[in-house]
């Protein structure tokens, strides 16, 4: 009985870690620090959740063991020694983590990406192909896209293969992206904009390097 | 309420309302070194700072009245106040080599 709730559980478990727009299912070394840094936020999370409970428990199983504690040792212990180096951790953790997300330098291709209200269009300057409201971008490489927007505040996001983005009118902000394999991956409105948000979503597609190349060219891979 | 409660009062709260205003002076400087691209950015973030430190620094270790006279009150002040210097050394700390503008 026990085996089968648990084996029918695990999907519903798992059902929200993988598919089309899930952070938690990473095709990027962008996106894997993102969930790298999920996973560890969620880990301290679960130990400190735990430590509590533990405690909690104690107190009802055990109240002598928890009277022996004195008021100063409960402020010292549960005030400073318990979160500080936690926090510090998961500090230390995103601040490391982030640093690499950013876009530093030049990566090897830039897109501009357009939004307006409900659907992103994208260019590849100096290139034969025609502007696209599919992403289309190299395989193994990072990838600048220049964002902005047309209308009200978007935001781009790629859950599988980086961070998001705000599109913000007048303004032009970059996010770097990269896909490890190619194939196809979907990136959604992360900011709502309205009330075709939810459908805002787009189809990217990530080509082998010498089907990319042809592909701007003009030419059929 | 007594004099030296009301002082107290107003020390217990300092502490973290100094926090508060270094948050946003950091917060401001950084967005408008970004955006009007100030050759010394980093110099205005690290002199911002140091300058949120010294009020902190002072009112964790300013001389104060001890002993039995001192009302839980002003001991609770004392220890608030060094906290809020403990977190601008930890939350503040990044803007002295952290990215700026990208
Ligand atoms: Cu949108």
């Amino acid at each position: 009985m026990f085996k089968r709730l648990l084996l029918g559980a695990t999907p519903a478990l798992l059902g929200g870690c993988s598919g089309d727009l899930s952070a938690l299912d990473p095709a990027g070394p962008r996106a894997a620090n993102l969930a790298t840094l999920w996973w560890v936020m969620l880990i301290g999370a679960a130990v400190l959740f735990g430590l509590v409970m533990a405690l909690f428990a104690l107190a009802y199983r055990r109240p002598a063991w928890i009277t022996r504690v004195t008021p100063a040792q409960w402020i010292v212990g549960g005030g400073l020694v318990l979160p500080i180096p936690i926090l510090i951790v998961l500090t230390g953790t995103a601040l490391v983590l982030g640093e690499q997300l950013l876009p530093k330098g030049e990566a090897p291709v830039r897109v501009e990406g357009r939004a307006q209200q409900w659907s992103w269009h994208f260019t590849h300057p100096e290139s034969a192909l025609a502007p696209s409201e599919i992403l289309h971008i190299p395989a193994g490489e990072p990838v600048d896209i220049a964002v902005t927007s047309l209308d009200v505040i978007h935001s781009l996001w790629v859950p599988r293969l980086g961070g998001k983005i705000d599109a913000i009118p007048g303004k032009v902000n970059i996010i770097r992206l990269q896909a490890d394999e190619p194939g196809v991956y979907w990136g959604q409105c992360a900011e709502y904009c309205g009330e075709g948000h939810d459908g805002m979503r787009f189809r990217v597609e990530a080509h082998e390097p010498e089907a990319f190349a042809a592909l701007l060219e003009g030419r059929a891979p | 309420m007594s004099a030296s409660n009301r002082l107290a009062l107003v020390h217990l709260v300092s502490g973290f309302v100094v926090w508060s205003l270094g948050f946003v002076l950091l917060y401001g400087l950084q967005a408008l070194g970004c955006a009007y691209g100030w050759s010394q950015h980093r110099l205005w973030l690290i002199s911002a700072f140091v300058a949120v430190l010294v009020p902190l620094a002072w009112l964790a270790w300013r001389p104060r009245r001890t002993g039995p006279e001192a009302s839980s009150l002003a001991t609770a002040a004392l220890w608030v106040n060094r906290a809020a210097l403990g977190a601008a050394i930890l939350v503040f700390l990044p803007v002295t080599f952290a990215s700026t503008c990208i």
